[in-house]
């Protein structure tokens, strides 16, 4: 009993960061309608701010919290003034996802070059004793953590409902179109907002930090849960994000105290599943504030752009000779890297069906990418099934877990397949880590053989090229061919306008799925080169980054062009080689270059040749634009 | 006070106006006529600044505003009622008022005298203060709309379509409202669906087509003129309207005979 009551109160205190963040993403999603997924690395900002003022520079905990916070506030109105005001005017909402990842990103790798991948935990802020309540035990913390929340909530209230800014911001809320008309600036509104949940974020994280150890890449983690439990309570409430935080704290340290804390990690994300399945407006419902005048989803996508006629043959035919001669061509050096690419373009085209053709976002790529190298690798080893039966069966398992996460989810707004698919992504993490005696933890599993069919082997990294590249231009080549035919077409429509599509007779749930399945497969396929390629396979060889990483190599390269993909890879993967010193802000750049391809160059490098090479063909973008912010 | 010259506005690629001129003179009712997509709330939206003109003056008291924001517009003393009565629905009536004058800030004391005298012709709106918004009646909520609009004490009051979705003793209620309102010396622009009523207690009306000012003159003689009869004030009005009857013979005809 009294260890019940000991897990709950950990419970609680884990749930209120979790219900900070979570007040953080409401504010932000009550003005806007976007998910800002950016919303953890602003935690991780502030708590590495802390550590900085306080355990470098010796500052006093207030002045060092209150810094933090400053500088979890000014860095929130430099991101929101120069990307998130200005990318919210001209974006549809599912460009604004990706945007507020490639934030995300950027944050992480930020911190990566400024504090390094170490993990860092900070001082308590008072150095007494637990405090004992009878026979429990409360860390002191524990009582800041409360104190710093209630400070919060009760800040925030009294801002939103007894101030004129608070009834401005609920205005903008409401109906941003008669806002305007009262003379309230909408973009003033929602950079404030931003910055101020960016500064709650930074204070959330300086009070948790000294709880648990933070390093660069835990906000996802934070964003995750954040975002669970604002969902839990209805994003977009205040007491929701508070009730959220605090129930899914406490069933999160309840499954790990009884069951483990792999339990723990899963049951977050059934909760999110479930709770996207028969809540998806949160347990408190009906107070919700709706937005009078705004769609959840903008409908209008923008026209993709393509190489058409005779061009596009020739191109094709120089690619592909390009493609064979480029061993011969490049430093021996490079050729690992090649290899690594070319695996990967065969996950990006994979992707390229769901966003570029159906328009749906999968943030959970590299998930897919583990099951069909752990499953390929760990049958090969321990079991010793042949390579190919090994891909065959990590790719169904892939299709499976789509099935699965697909049905769950296809049926919601866009956006939640997102969501959902970086919970699952996540999910992927925690068990490759934590299944020890399956995966190998996290020092991976080695000893995996070569890939071979029948007598032959693909031992060296040239030859796995070779392998990829055929298996990548077979592929393209059936895709090519299969987004030309009725089911192409479909999918096309569906991104256009998935209600016009229904309309039409189109089932558009099923074709989704069959969208993220194939997509899953490729992945799972490339996950399984991978393992057989490098020999070993570790888990942050799969992980969430690279799920992220496939989005911006993609989304660089041009979507829904298939071969555009290949050359985001090639870019994003050879970069780093051929310039060492890049390695370090790989993750920055990639988040930087998400944001700025999303904002400025929204048809990828292949669109932009596009339309260079074919004027006349180009397509007229469709933009499409938004009355309230016009 | 208001003037309106070259005027070309629209959406993204699109164009929806196209060289507009308009006057609304102190103190009167100014009527814009026109089809469904003919350019009224745009232009609405453009006066008000919701939308960059293309090209074009927009002067108030002789003054330039196409480059002023929304808020420094309604400061000067303009105000929008859109179309859809667009309140806050979640908001107080109070708050959705006070709203009304946030871009021309009053203090505690002056604020709860400028409500009382807004709400005056409204004794409705003044009695549920503390509800919110969205429990008023469709009617009730057009009033608010006007009342919100006149928080800002404005000088141009422009109405999109103030009678919309309303029950017909409603839509005569509001026309009555209107019309007091000039009384005070407000200049008022307004749209409406049902254009015989309103250039009924107009001044002056403009009829757009196409996003073109096609025909502008007095209220009574655009009333009059048998060729607007026939577009847009239905039949019945153009009987009403005294020399449509033969508009109203050629309209039967055209129905009758395909």
């Amino acid at each position: 009993m009294l260890n019940a009551v000991q897990i709950i109160i950990g419970g609680l205190l884990q749930g209120s960061a979790f219900a900070i963040v979570a007040l953080g993403f409401s504010l932000v999603f009550r003005v806007t309608g976007v998910v800002n997924l950016s919303q953890g690395a602003f935690c991780i900002l502030g708590a590495m701010a802390m550590y900085f003022l306080q355990v470098d520079f010796g500052l006093p905990l207030i002045v060092a919290a209150a810094g933090s916070a400053v500088i979890g506030l000014a860095f929130g109105f430099v991101c929101g003034a120069a990307i998130f005001v200005p990318a919210l005017s001209r974006l549809p909402m599912s460009a604004m996802l990706m945007v507020t990842a490639g934030l995300l990103t950027f944050m992480e790798g930020l911190i990566l070059v400024i504090w390094g991948n170490q993990s860092y935990a900070l001082p308590p802020f008072s150095r007494e004793a637990p405090v004992l309540i009878g026979a429990l035990r409360v860390p002191s913390q524990g009582f800041w953590i409360a104190g710093i929340s209630a400070a919060i909530v009760l800040g925030l209230w009294w801002l939103i409902y007894r101030t004129g800014f608070g009834v401005a911001l609920r205005a903008c809320a409401q109906n941003p179109l008669a806002a305007r008309l009262m003379g309230i600036d909408l973009n003033r509104i929602t950079l404030v907002s931003f910055a101020l949940a960016a500064a709650i974020a930074a204070i959330g994280g300086v009070a948790i930090a000294p709880l648990t150890t933070l390093q660069f890449d835990s906000g996802r983690f934070l964003t995750v849960y954040g975002f669970i439990a604002a969902t839990i309570g209805g994003l977009g409430g205040m007491a929701g994000s508070i009730t959220g935080g605090l129930a899914l704290g406490v069933a999160e340290q309840v499954a790990a105290g009884y069951l483990s804390s792999l339990f723990a990690n899963a049951l977050a994300l059934l909760i999110l599943l479930a709770m996207l399945l028969w809540r998806p407006r949160g347990l408190f419902a009906s107070r919700r504030e709706a937005r009078a005048d705004v769609p959840t989803q903008r409908r209008v996508q923008r026209a993709v752009v393509r190489i058409e006629g005779g061009g596009a043959w020739g191109f094709i035919v120089a690619l592909v000779i390009l493609l064979a001669a480029l061993p011969f061509l490049v430093p021996t050096g490079l050729m690992a890297s090649l290899t690594i690419a070319m695996i990967l373009y065969i996950a990006v085209l994979g992707l390229d069906v769901l966003m570029g053709y159906a328009g749906q976002i999968s943030l959970g790529q590299a998930g897919f990418m583990a099951i069909g190298g752990y499953a390929a690798a760990i049958l090969a080893t321990s079991y010793g099934w042949p390579p190919l039966a090994g891909v065959l069966a990590g790719m169904a398992l892939s299709l499976i877990a789509a099935l699965i996460l697909a049905l769950v989810t296809m049926s919601l707004r866009g956006d939640y397949l997102a969501l959902a698919t970086l919970a699952f992504g996540l999910l992927i993490d925690s068990l490759t880590v934590g299944l020890v005696d399956i995966t190998g933890g996290p020092s991976g599993l080695v000893g995996i053989p070569a890939f071979s069919i029948g007598p032959w082997a693909f031992a060296t990294p040239r030859s796995m090229y070779y392998l990829a590249l055929t298996l990548a231009a077979i592929l393209a080549a059936a895709l090519y061919g299969g987004m030309r035919s009725g089911f192409g077409r479909a999918l096309q429509a569906i991104r256009a306008d998935p209600t016009a599509a229904a309309a039409l007779g189109i089932n558009v749930s099923r074709l989704k799925v069959a969208a993220f399945a194939i997509a899953a497969m490729l992945a799972s396929l490339a996950g399984s080169l991978y393992a057989f390629n490098f020999h070993f396979l570790s888990p942050d060889m799969v992980d969430t980054p690279h799920s992220f990483e496939t989005v911006a190599m993609l989304v660089l390269g041009g979507e829904g062009t298939l071969v555009g993909g290949l050359f985001g890879t090639f870019l994003l993967t050879l970069l780093p080689t051929v310039f060492q010193p890049f390695a370090l802000y790989k993750t920055m750049v990639e988040g930087g270059l998400l944001i700025a391809i999303f904002m400025y160059l929204p048809e990828g490098m292949l669109g932009r040749i596009a339309v260079l090479l074919s004027p006349r063909h180009a397509r007229r973008e469709v933009g499409s634009h938004d009355d309230a912010r016009a | 006070m208001l003037e309106i010259e070259h005027l070309a506005a629209g959406y993204g690629r699109d164009s929806v106006l196209h060289n507009v001129a308009l006057a609304v003179r102190q103190g009167e009712i100014v009527a814009l006529i026109g089809a469904n997509g003919a350019g009224k709330s745009t232009l609405m939206k453009t006066i008000s600044g919701l939308i960059a003109p293309r090209q074009g003056e927009i002067r108030f008291d002789g003054r330039r505003i196409d480059a002023l924001s929304s808020a420094r517009r309604v400061e000067l003393g303009i105000a929008h009622v859109p179309e859809g009565r667009q309140i806050f629905p979640a908001l107080t009536v109070a708050e959705n008022l006070r709203l009304g004058a946030y871009a021309t800030p009053l203090a505690a004391a002056a604020m709860a005298e400028r409500i009382a005298a807004v709400c005056r012709p409204f004794p409705m709106v003044l009695e549920r203060l503390d509800e919110p918004a969205a429990n008023l009646s469709g009617g009730q909520q057009q009033m608010l709309a006007i009342c919100r609009g006149l928080m800002s004490a404005p000088r141009l009051l422009m109405l999109d379509e103030p009678s919309l979705g309303l029950a017909p003793l409603l839509v005569g209620e509001i026309f009555r409202i209107v019309a007091e309102l000039r009384a005070r010396n407000l200049a008022i622009l307004l749209v409406e669906q049902n254009a015989r009523q309103s250039l009924a207690i107009a001044d002056r009306g403009y009829v757009l087509e196409g996003g073109r000012v096609v025909m502008s003159g007095p209220a009574a003689d655009l009333l009059a003129n048998p060729d607007l009869a026939e577009k847009y004030f239905g039949v019945g009005g153009s009987v009403e309207a005294g020399d449509g009857r033969q508009a109203l013979a050629r309209r039967l005809k055209v129905i009758l005979e395909p």
